[in-house]
């Protein structure tokens, strides 16, 4: 006997903007504001509609067919915002597309959001590690910053991107100068 | 709602189908997983850090929970969940058979899966039959008994009222000896009492009648198997096994970690008291430790202290009495250490109670005439005793004995604890010995693992101690020898209620409650016995309780608890050391004899319990050269016939066993060592039997059990016993054994590595020798067993040895059967201690080799006394032979490398030679082929060929190679077709577009390409298309093949048209291609797709005419044999041909029964062919039936004539079944009937095609002038 195989989607729902469950403050992280709970309207059912809805935009009925075998939301934390989904294994690209393609909470709130699918896994149990390991993380990030330490990851990031500035700025420098001497020789 | 019988149909909540249930019911909490919603966990709809941390952690947690959850949730059944030790095999199902604390969760498990659970048959409470409860006759019987009783006594009472006299209960007696002696007491005590257990309470007393119980007997009645109540065992309840499986798990606690203790309060004390002059002199007369090295009278070292009372001695005690004093029983003696002001002293005599009234007979005898008298009492039931081995006792010990109160530095209790990290008694001094008085281990609970400092102080204290043992000098006199301390000690142990309350109330929480003044103080004393390698400690009779159960409770450092043992467990252990057991091992005293008499029964029992099938039948037992029945006895180690035998006189009724056992002695191991390393002996201890103790290890194969006997090598059956010898691996051995030494110089000289390593890879490599090695048991050739005249001895103890990983036993073998004559005695040489070992039972003897054991205990090698022939192992250098495979493997490898290259070289080198060759050839034809032409006319002499390339010269037919052709001869020119060969492949690896420009051998390299074979035609797929698609398909691949590439087929024509540009293609088949086969019966070419269908069609072996067919075989055998005479009569009725049927009126097989319907067509079919002419049929043939070959071939002929063509056909061998068909009927016509209007020469030909492949001369005469 062959059982039914699945993949389960960890997905987190990050807020560019802002939450409409909650009123920020101004002295909020902002990567507590990217990380903002999500309004409790948005429930596991109306989760699992928006899905469907979207794949059978995407892919046509023959994507719901496929994809909507064992679709299920088997964990929906609003205020971390935070899903487990499960999928057909065959199709679970499919679904991932569906919810890298939504831009919006479903539709009485209209806010902009990205659903970031940060793991595939063959079982619940990895997935629900991945989710302990991340909120871990997180956890220990919003500390750093509470005691007023700078957003380490940020930080990078941003100093990662001045970097690229830099040289990218050099780079074309360079090619100007070649272009200089390639006249130069051309006349 | 409505009533059960309506027939609407129900909801489907309401009866759900029972079938459907599941059988494992998920849990569906274990798969939700709870979260908090957003308005929670943000209460107050701001952001901020804190929930946002919280809610974060709630996940964590929430989904931690879901996780073990889940895992709680997996179905495990109760049975799983059984310890290892308890687990069983047959109904490990049953709920009733699982653990107590198991036994709900299985009900329930058992319930849910519907399993039915069966009761067994027998117990309480259920039953056979009408009885249903086994006990409850007995039951109702003994309340019977009691109200008679009570009745009678009643009456009684009123009759003594009667006459006056009162009269007490009625109490249990007990019978033992004293009891006996009691009137004895009040006159004048002669001889001192053997002693009296103490009463039972009364409730336990019935069943204490004609035993004793131990002191933790009701503790081991839970765990472990016990006597039988009606057979006790030395008058005692003897736990003889754990009821869990022990075997291997006392192996492992009593050797390599973890401790097993026994409760040996069985063991009997006799107490001395008395000048210590007096108690030597006891000793004395009873022998005590006559057999070992050591003497215990020296005054000097351990002899000195053992008689201090700081050490104590282990040895036999023998009988006072006889030239050569017969062995009692090994014994422990302690002494009481001096006392100032006292000149009394007291010893303690240790000894197994199957000695002891032996012993107490004679040491009472003896006390008596000592001067000044010696005071012997019964220390039986006073003092009891826990022995406990294994590598964690040391440490058990320390924690459970805790010393009541701490005194100075060098004091036993001081040094104590420090003892913790002992985990070899060997290391203590021999004999040591400790005695203070511990605190009631029940206060200290649960026992703490005891503190085993590491640092290197405390080891550098400990070395000291154990080398110094200041405790021989601070020893002080132990409480132990004091009736009244021991007495005090057992009374003032305190309940156990006291306790518990007092450590409720008294000290912290998890602290051990303080000592009180009142607390007891058990006087104890601890030994360790070297040749046991175990610990001892005497308690009180009834303070051994509370320290049994503080042993079991203690955290072994090395994980879970110490175990406990039975008896089996003790013989099991001193038989992994190879260490003979008193009793059991010693058949020569009085106490092992009886334990043999008492297996001897316990045997036979067993034997006749079996059904007649199931055992063995000793009498048929057959061992060969005309010898039958078992000797003997099969269920005793039969000494009596060793010394029925030996001395003809000895008188022997069988029963008179007494006679046997004086006629036995143990002899100690000691003395028979000596003996058989070749002291002379006198040659009156051949003239009784002589018992010692070896071990026994098997040579090849066989594990010996008890009983089993033990012969020597066959002493006058030289043939036999050379039989015998050559089982023996000696031979192999030392053949080794010689290699090495010539081995040995040879690695002195420093040889090249390289060398060496050579060496020892063919070593390695080399075959093992096909020896043709000793015959196996069972075959033919395999020695027979020796008479019983050289029957040695008997195996008592044996099994597999877990300790040496291979079957070895503890036999008794007799003296003068080992030493024959005793005038010339100089000792056994190797080849007398080989022996043969057979079960009882059986026929198979095996081959043994025995040993005495070693002379010290302490020396744990058993290899050790077995000399030094052992091959030693060869010893490899660390990484050797990781280095030596790597090097094999890479000379291989490189080999095979090599020889590919080679090979691929050599072809290659051949292939541009012949090239060379060919080209320069084919320019000298070439040359000579233009001059020859334009000379013809011209008429000159033929030249020579020859050609000059720049690889090759051509001279007359012999070419010369100018130069290495590999160098020269850039392409390959086949040999055959002239034609460059392509170098590369034209698709897939490897690929190089050639030139199209020329024209290419058809020989293709092969192609290597996925998906593809070796032409480059893709695999075919498209089998499953129909034949249209099929056809479609083929006519796309022919219009591209027009365009571009052409088929191998059609190269001929390719060729012609070529025109400049030759086009290449890929060889081969196409990929449709479908393999074609020859019909062998009609010779049409079918695909053998349809082949199998064709044949059953043209063999005329299926379909319904088939069976009609069959049958007309079987009739038709009998019948008309009016047609040719060789003619097969199937090939007549088969399934005919179309057409060939209705060439004549024959309507017998028209009968025969076709179809009407096909009756009709085929009647048409024949009035064509009728009237068909010659031509008519030839067409016919063409389009269906010949093959595409001789198509052609008749194609290229063209076709002058009628007959020619026919005849052409008929010529051929592959001639078609249908024209036989016809051809016979023609010929049968030409027979019966006028001939038709058909012309006579074609009328002939046709009948050569009839004949089949040997065409008859006259027939071919008359046809070809006809043809031509």
């Amino acid at each position: 006997m062959v059982r039914v195989k699945n993949r389960y989607l960890v997905v987190n729902i990050l807020y560019p903007t802002s939450s409409p469950a909650i009123k920020s403050g101004d002295g909020v992280p902002e990567m507590v504001q990217f990380y903002a709970p999500t309004p409790d309207s948005v429930h596991a059912g109306q989760l699992v509609r928006v899905i469907r809805d979207g794949i059978g935009e995407l892919f046509g009925d023959y994507g719901i067919g496929m994809a909507n075998r064992t679709l299920k939301i088997t964990y929906w934390s609003p205020s971390t915002s935070t899903a487990i989904i499960r999928c057909p294994r065959e199709h679970y690209e499919m679904v991932w597309a569906t919810l890298t393609l939504m831009t919006k909470l479903p539709h009485p709130n209209n806010t902009p959001i990205v659903i970031k699918v940060v793991r595939v896994s063959g079982t619940i149990r990895k997935a629900e590690e991945e989710v302990i390991r991340r909120a871990k993380g997180i956890v220990k990030r919003a500390k750093e910053l509470e005691a007023g330490k700078k957003d380490v990851m940020v930080e990078s990031v941003v100093q990662a991107v001045d970097k690229r500035g830099e040289e990218a700025r050099e780079d074309v420098l360079a090619d100007v100068d070649m272009d200089d001497v390639d006249e130069s020789e051309s006349d | 709602m409505s009533d059960p019988n309506s027939k609407k149909r129900k909801g489907p909540g309401e009866a759900p189908n029972p079938a459907k249930r599941p059988r494992f019911p998920q849990r569906a909490q274990a798969y939700q997983i709870s979260t908090t919603p957003t308005t929670t966990a943000y209460p107050d709809g701001e952001i901020n850090v804190k929930s946002f941390l919280n809610s974060h952690q709630n996940e964590i947690k929430s989904l931690e929970n879901a996780m073990r959850a889940a895992k709680k949730g997996l179905s495990r059944r109760a049975f799983q969940d059984v310890p290892r030790e308890l687990r069983r095999r047959t109904a490990s199902h049953n709920p009733r058979r699982v653990p107590n604390r198991l036994r709900a969760r299985a009900h329930h498990e058992a319930k849910e899966d519907n399993t039915p659970i069966s009761r067994g048959t027998s117990g309480s409470g259920i039953g056979k039959e009408k009885k249903k409860w086994l006990r409850k006759e007995g039951i109702e019987k003994s309340r019977k008994g009691w109200e008679d009783r009570k009745r009678r006594r009643e009456e009684k009472k009123r009759d003594d009222k009667d006459t006056g006299e009162a009269m007490e209960g009625v109490e249990v007696e007990k019978d033992t000896p004293a009891t006996t002696k009691q009137p004895a007491k009040k006159a004048k005590r002669k001889f001192a009492l053997l002693a009296t257990p103490e009463t039972p309470p009364s409730r336990f007393r019935r069943r204490q009648r004609d035993k004793t119980w131990l002191p933790t007997h009701i503790w081991h009645t839970k765990r472990a198997r016990m006597t039988l109540p009606t057979e006790p065992l030395w008058r005692f309840a003897i736990p003889l096994a754990p009821a869990v499986k022990a075997y291997r798990l006392t192996h492992r606690a009593a050797t390599m970690r973890g401790a097993v203790a026994w409760d040996m309060s069985y063991v009997s004390t006799i107490s001395l008291e008395g000048v210590e002059t007096s108690i030597v002199r006891l000793l004395k007369a009873l022998h005590f430790s006559q057999e070992t090295e050591d003497d215990p009278w020296q005054e000097r070292g351990k002899a000195k202290k053992w008689k201090k009372g700081t050490r104590m001695w282990e040895g036999w005690l023998y009988e006072r009495e006889g030239k050569e004093p017969k062995g009692v029983a090994p014994v422990t003696v302690i002494w009481s250490v001096t006392e100032e002001g006292s000149t009394k002293r007291k010893a303690f005599i240790r000894i197994h109670p199957c000695a002891f009234l032996q012993l107490w007979n004679e040491v009472i005898r003896i006390a008596k005439v000592q001067k000044p008298a010696v005071t012997v009492e019964d220390l039986r039931f006073e003092i009891g005793s826990i022995e406990i081995m294994g590598p964690g006792a040391a440490e058990t010990l320390c924690s459970i004995l805790h010393p009541s109160s701490a005194s100075e530095s060098s004091s036993p209790q001081a040094l104590w604890p420090s003892l913790a990290s002992v985990t070899d008694p060997g290391v203590l001094p021999p004999g040591a010995l400790l005695a203070f008085p511990i605190s009631d281990p029940r206060l200290r609970d649960p026992p703490r693992a005891s503190q085993i400092a590491q640092d290197a102080e405390s080891q550098v204290s400990f070395m000291e101690t154990i080398a110094m043992w200041p405790i021989d000098g601070s020893q002080p006199a132990s409480a132990i020898f004091d009736r009244n301390a021991r007495l005090a000690a057992a009374r003032s142990l305190p309940s156990q209620k006291s306790i518990n309350r007092r450590k409720s109330t008294e000290g912290d929480f998890g602290e051990y409650p303080p000592s009180q003044q009142t607390d007891p103080q058990i006087p104890m004393l601890l030994y360790v016995s070297q040749k046991s390698k175990s610990w001892t400690i005497l308690l009180p009779w009834k303070c051994v309780m509370p320290v049994w159960r503080g042993i079991m409770r203690y955290p072994l450092s090395t994980g879970g608890n110490p175990r406990f043992g039975g008896l089996k467990e003790r013989r099991q252990v001193y038989f992994e050391r190879s260490v003979p057991s008193f009793p059991f091992d010693y058949p020569g005293c009085e106490a092992g004899w009886g334990w043999e008499l008492q297996e001897r029964a316990v045997r036979e029992h067993e034997w006749t319990k079996r059904p007649k099938g199931k055992r063995i039948e000793w009498s048929t037992i057959d061992l060969d050269s005309g010898r039958k029945g078992e000797l003997g006895d099969p269920w005793a180690c039969d000494w009596e016939r060793l010394v029925q035998k030996e001395g003809g006189d000895v008188s022997m009724n069988g029963t008179e066993d007494r006679t046997t056992q004086s006629s036995l002695r143990q002899w100690p191991s000691r003395d028979a060592r000596e003996v058989l390393a070749g002291r002379p002996i006198s040659p009156e201890y051949l003239s009784i039997l002589h018992l010692f103790t070896v071990k026994i290890s098997m040579v090849q194969r066989g594990t010996p059990t008890t009983c089993a006997r033990i012969y020597r090598l066959p002493t006058n059956n030289t043939e036999l016993r050379s039989k015998w010898l050559s089982l023996l691996p000696s031979a192999n051995s030392s053949s080794r054994k010689m290699a090495e030494r010539k081995t040995q110089p040879t690695s002195d000289q420093p040889l090249p590595e390289q060398i060496q390593r050579r060496d020892l890879a063919r070593s390695l490599l080399e075959p093992p020798l096909v020896r043709n090695g000793p015959p196996k048991a069972g075959e033919e050739d395999y020695p027979v067993v020796p008479d019983e005249e050289e029957l040695i001895g008997f195996v008592t103890t044996g099994n597999y040895n877990l300790a040496e990983g291979m079957p070895t036993a503890v036999a008794n073998l007799v003296l003068h059967r080992v030493i024959e004559k005793s005038d010339d005695w100089k000792g056994l040489d190797k080849e007398r201690r080989v022996c043969i070992v057979r079960e009882a039972g059986r026929t198979i003897g095996r081959l043994a080799t025995w040993e005495t054991p070693p002379a010290t205990m302490s020396e744990d090698n058993p290899a050790d006394s077995a000399g030094g022939d052992a091959p030693e192992a060869i010893a490899l250098a660390q990484g050797a032979l990781e280095e030596l495979t790597r090097d094999i493997l890479e000379s291989c490898i490189q080999n095979i490398i090599h020889s590919t290259a080679i090979s691929c070289h050599r072809t290659e080198k051949q292939l541009r030679m012949q090239s060379a060759a060919t080209s320069a050839e084919s320019l000298a034809l070439a040359n000579l082929e233009l001059p020859s032409q334009k000379n013809s006319q011209s008429n000159t002499q033929p030249s020579l060929p020859k050609a000059e390339t720049d690889a090759a010269l051509y001279e007359n037919g012999r070419v010369f190679l100018k130069g290495n052709p590999l160098k020269t001869t850039p392409e390959i020119i086949c040999p055959h077709c002239k034609l460059p060969r392509l170098m590369h492949p034209m698709m897939g690896k490897g690929m190089q577009q050639p030139d199209l420009t020329r024209e290419y051998c058809m020989l293709y390299p092969w192609v290597q390409r996925p998906g593809h074979d070796v032409y480059g035609n893709p695999f075919p797929t498209d089998m499953t298309k129909t034949k249209k698609e099929r056809e479609l398909l083929k006519q796309q691949q022919k219009a591209a093949d027009n365009q571009s590439v052409g088929t191998p087929g059609s190269q001929d024509t390719d060729m012609n048209a070529g025109d400049g540009t030759h086009k290449l293609n890929t060889g081969g088949k196409p990929a449709s291609y479908i393999p074609w086969h020859t019909c062998p019966k009609c010779k049409r070419s079918l695909l053998i797709t349809r082949f199998a269908h064709h044949l059953d069609k043209c063999l005329g072996i299926s379909g319904r005419q088939s069976s009609r067919n069959a049958m007309a075989k079987i009739s038709g055998v009998n019948g008309n044999s009016s047609g040719v005479g060789n003619t097969p009569i199937g090939s007549r009725l088969g399934t005919p041909a179309p057409g060939s049927q209705g060439d004549g009126p024959i309507p017998k097989s028209k009968a025969k029964g076709i179809s009407p319907v096909k009756n009709l067509r085929d009647n048409a079919d024949d009035d064509e062919g009728e009237n068909d002419t010659p031509e008519k049929k030839k067409k016919k043939t063409k389009s269906s039936y010949v093959k595409k070959a001789d198509r052609e071939k008749m194609a290229k002929e063209g076709t002058p004539s009628g007959t020619l063509k026919v005849k052409l056909k008929t010529g051929n061998p592959n001639s078609e079944r249908r024209d036989s068909n016809m051809s016979e009927k023609r010929d049968r016509e030409s027979e019966s009937i006028d001939p038709e209007g058909a012309p006579k020469a074609k009328k002939i030909k046709l009948s050569i095609g009839k004949a089949g492949s040997p065409p008859a001369p006259t027939p071919t005469t008359q046809g070809s002038p006809g043809a031509s």
